[in-house]
């Protein structure tokens, strides 16, 4: 199974979008996601990113980290070189929250980790009007 | 010179001070250019640093380095999380479990320190970062260790050359982090993280004395 993990600045948006991504999914895929510090104010917890990411691509099959603004991004980036670049995780370069839904929707249905990656990513491009 | 663990100790001791009694500063800097968090952050975490330091057994240099890493990792929040926070994990890498490193090893875990934050935020010198201080820093730092000179000796002129670092940073339009969203507007302000890298570089050298 693929994890999907979320990272964003505000706690509000990463609890928010879990839920998005988990009333769009209909098959296998677990979606997780992290957001703001410690406290729960604007941010992210580095280090818990650290553990999460590391729980993750232990249990599943492949993981897709999809970020907001600047040091989520950072936090991800800084987690995977702790980890030893593991095989099958990808940060994705996909806007947060279309990227996100694409990615759980794709992932549920089956398809291959880099086949994620490449439709979050591709979500930069759908126009919206 | 050899810097063992009580050096080291005593170098985030200094920067804690600079990063406590700079709060309110670094902050400012921040709130003309960015989310205004970073003295708050900087402070928040130099302290969660020190409580780590104080409930683990982190007895050889690169455990301390590897404490404070985790530390700030765990509490900072904003971007200079992860880049402080790589700063000191790098250090701790190249340092591994040695109980006293010589200057071209301290030098070395610079290297890499600016190495991961390059990796990181894909700054270059000149876009208003950290790395506009780190590494004309650095270099002249490894230039002049390889020359056979040691840090004390340079010390006084890494602190003017870092300070006169960060000031270099006022005219730079921001190019990286959130800066840049400001475009021209972010002309004419020092930037917070090249300051917060000011006070590192000045307590590295600080250290030795036993200030």
């Amino acid at each position: 199974m693929l994890s999907i993990l979320i990272l964003s600045h505000s706690p509000d948006i990463a609890k928010g979008l879990k839920k998005m991504c988990l009333q769009m999914v209909s098959g296998e895929v677990h979606i997780d996601a992290v957001g703001g510090t410690k406290e729960g104010d604007l941010g992210i917890d580095a280090e818990l990113v650290l553990s999460r990411l590391e729980e993750l691509s232990r249990k599943s099959d492949g993981v897709v980290v999809i970020g907001d603004i600047g040091s989520t991004i950072m936090a991800a980036k800084n987690a995977l070189q702790m980890l030893g670049l593991p095989e099958g995780v990808y940060i994705a370069d996909a806007p947060l929250v279309e990227g996100a839904v694409v990615a759980a929707v794709e992932a549920s249905l089956g398809s291959s980790v880099e086949e994620v990656v490449k439709k979050a990513e591709e979500a930069k491009f759908v126009s919206k009007l | 010179m050899m810097y063992d663990a009580e050096y080291f100790l005593r170098f985030v001791k200094i920067f804690a001070k600079y990063l406590e009694e700079n709060r309110e500063y670094l902050t400012q800097l921040d709130a003309a250019i960015g989310d205004g968090d970073h003295g708050i952050n900087m402070d928040r975490g130099a302290k969660a640093a020190l409580e780590r330091l104080g409930t683990t057994n982190a007895g050889t240099p690169g455990a301390i380095m590897r404490t404070v890493g985790m530390a700030l990792l765990s509490s900072v929040g904003g971007a200079a999380g992860p880049l402080y926070g790589t700063v000191f994990m790098r250090m701790s890498m190249a340092f591994r479990n040695k109980e006293k490193i010589d200057d071209k090893e301290l030098v070395a875990g610079l290297e890499q320190a600016l190495l991961g934050i390059k990796g990181l935020g894909k700054a270059e010198v000149g876009d208003k970062t950290m790395v506009d201080v780190w590494e004309p820093v650095v270099e002249f730092m490894k230039e002049n260790i390889e020359n056979g000179r040691t840090l004390p000796e340079i010390c006084e002129d890494v602190i003017a050359l870092a300070e006169e670092s960060m000031k270099a940073t006022i005219p730079l339009q921001a190019r990286k982090g959130r800066a840049s969203y400001l475009g021209e507007r972010s002309i004419g302000h020092q930037d917070p993280g090249a300051t917060s890298s000011y006070y590192f570089f000045r307590s590295l050298c600080e250290a030795i004395g036993g200030r």
